[in-house]
């Protein structure tokens, strides 16, 4: 590598350090407690099917309602995921968008969700609704498929308040 | 030759118009014609619709899982009012679901819940009629008088009929011993006599019962020997649903909504009359749970997956 190649790269790098220190600064005046980034996010899973069974969503909803503030204003979100069928794509999105409107109304969910229409989660939804919780504290990330035992119901919320 | 020609055409139509296929003759078609349609894309009225049932006033009533809701419309569709919430609360629902009316209340249960909710016809909550397990189906007969096929892996199958406190009057069985989880979970119709036309969820089997609770007759449409059946946690239980629904019209004629195993998957509808011949079958535009017909023979079902409700006048030609 020539001299000015590493130049480049010294400078690319510097670029990419001052970014991110400057987004850590950003966050940590926007949050809304004060502190530095939350290190913890949520997403659930809802598979489409879990809408003909609505008991099958109580541990979505218990769980949603437990969360602190500031997760679900800037740490969680949702997929519903709409599993591929024969013909007419187009429609059970829109279905899928119609139900989940009256859902998230009725619930006054306020964490956004998106339907998964291009199927990106489609495989992780294969295990049915769960939730996906990213803790970098603890390096890693951990599903818990619904329902969920109250083990860990409490689990996931003492990682979240910690 | 010409002749000879001419003469064996006739006879061969002359057969074909005298025959009749096995198992069922189609004396008459049914079409269905729109006469209403509510909730749609465009509208909030209807997000996951589940029972259905219309009062001699035409006024209709829904339950919506969707919003945890009970609503009623108006002949030409309109929302008159609305109630419900999630909750466990008088009035409030976790997953609405069986509805059916008197001339005073409507009568709604919740999933897996041992109970009847009561309204009157301005929404408002009333009682509670609890139940000995939660209910598969139901229908009722007056304002005090309500039948419920009771889910129930432990007792031997039957409907039971409680009174508006709870106690169980009348109790029918439609089986001599229990039956493997959910294989004799049914939906039923009661006719003005009392009899009692029984459609098998997990088999393939519609029944009928006199008032006394003697089998008159069994019929099997589909030829289907055994359902595919799924281990769920500790429980093995049936999955594929060879009929949905049943519906009576006024002249006593028993209408069947076919599931997984018919042609046209929860779309088609079987028509019988009251003594068990097949006289008819037609197929629905849209798939669908469940079939309602109310006293002016006007039949709903469910169209975009519950967003909408279509009433059709159904017309036999």
């Amino acid at each position: 590598m020539k001299f000015g190649d590493w130049i480049i790269v010294l400078l690319f790098g510097c670029l990419v350090f001052f970014y991110f220190r400057g987004i850590d600064r950003v966050a940590a005046r926007d949050s809304p407690e004060g502190e530095v980034f939350d290190k913890k996010w949520l997403l659930f899973i809802i598979d489409f099917q879990d809408f003909s069974c609505m008991t099958c969503l109580d541990s979505f909803l218990g769980l949603y309602q437990k969360l602190p503030f500031r997760i679900k204003t800037s740490s969680a979100w949702g997929i519903l995921v709409v599993k591929k069928s024969e013909g007419e794509e187009t429609r059970r999105i829109r279905i899928a968008e119609k139900k989940l409107e009256g859902f998230i109304r009725a619930n006054q969910i306020t964490i956004p969700v998106l339907v998964d229409r291009f199927q990106v989660f489609g495989e992780t939804a294969e295990r049915g609704s769960g939730v996906v919780l990213f803790d970098e504290n603890r390096k890693g990330v951990f599903r818990y498929d619904f329902p969920l035992t109250n083990e860990q119901f409490d689990e996931i919320l003492t990682i979240i308040n910690k | 030759m010409q002749k000879r020609k001419a003469l064996g055409i006739l006879v061969l139509s002359v057969v074909l118009l005298a025959y009749q296929p096995a198992g069922g003759q189609y004396p008459q078609e049914i079409v269905l014609a729109e006469v209403l349609s509510i909730g749609s894309f465009d509208d909030d009225t209807l997000f996951q619709w589940v029972g259905v049932s219309a009062d001699s006033d035409g006024f209709i009533y829904v339950t919506d899982a969707m919003d945890y809701s009970l609503k009623k419309f108006d002949v030409a569709g309109n929302l008159l009012a609305k109630t419900g919430r999630r909750g466990q609360g008088p009035g409030e629902f976790t997953a609405p679901r069986l509805l059916d009316c008197s001339e005073e209340y409507l009568f709604v249960t919740e999933q897996y819940q041992p109970a009847i909710k009561v309204f009157d016809k301005r929404l408002r909550f009333k009682f509670l009629i609890p139940l000995d397990g939660p209910a598969g189906d139901l229908k009722v007969l007056r304002d005090d008088l309500v039948a419920v096929a009771v889910l129930s892996a432990k007792s031997e199958s039957h409907l039971a009929y409680y009174d508006r406190e709870g106690r169980i009057v009348k109790k029918m069985s439609f089986a001599e011993r229990p039956a493997r989880l959910l294989m004799d979970m049914v939906s039923f119709e009661i006719d003005s006599s009392g009899n009692c036309y029984l459609a098998y969820t997990f088999s393939d089997r519609i029944e009928k019962f006199d008032d006394s609770g003697k089998k008159v007759w069994s019929r099997n449409l589909l030829g289907i020997k055994e359902v595919k059946k799924e281990k769920i946690s500790t429980h093995v239980v049936p999955v594929e649903i060879v009929y949905k629904d049943i519906a009576l019209d006024q002249s006593g004629n028993l209408f069947v909504l076919g599931g997984k195993f018919s042609k046209n998957r929860s779309r088609d509808v079987y028509v019988l009359s009251p003594d068990g011949e097949l006289l008819s079958t037609f197929t629905l535009p849209d798939t669908t749970h469940c079939i309602y017909i109310d006293r002016e023979n006007f039949l709903y079902s469910r169209a975009e997956e519950g967003i909408s409700l279509k009433k059709y006048r159904m017309v036999s030609q």
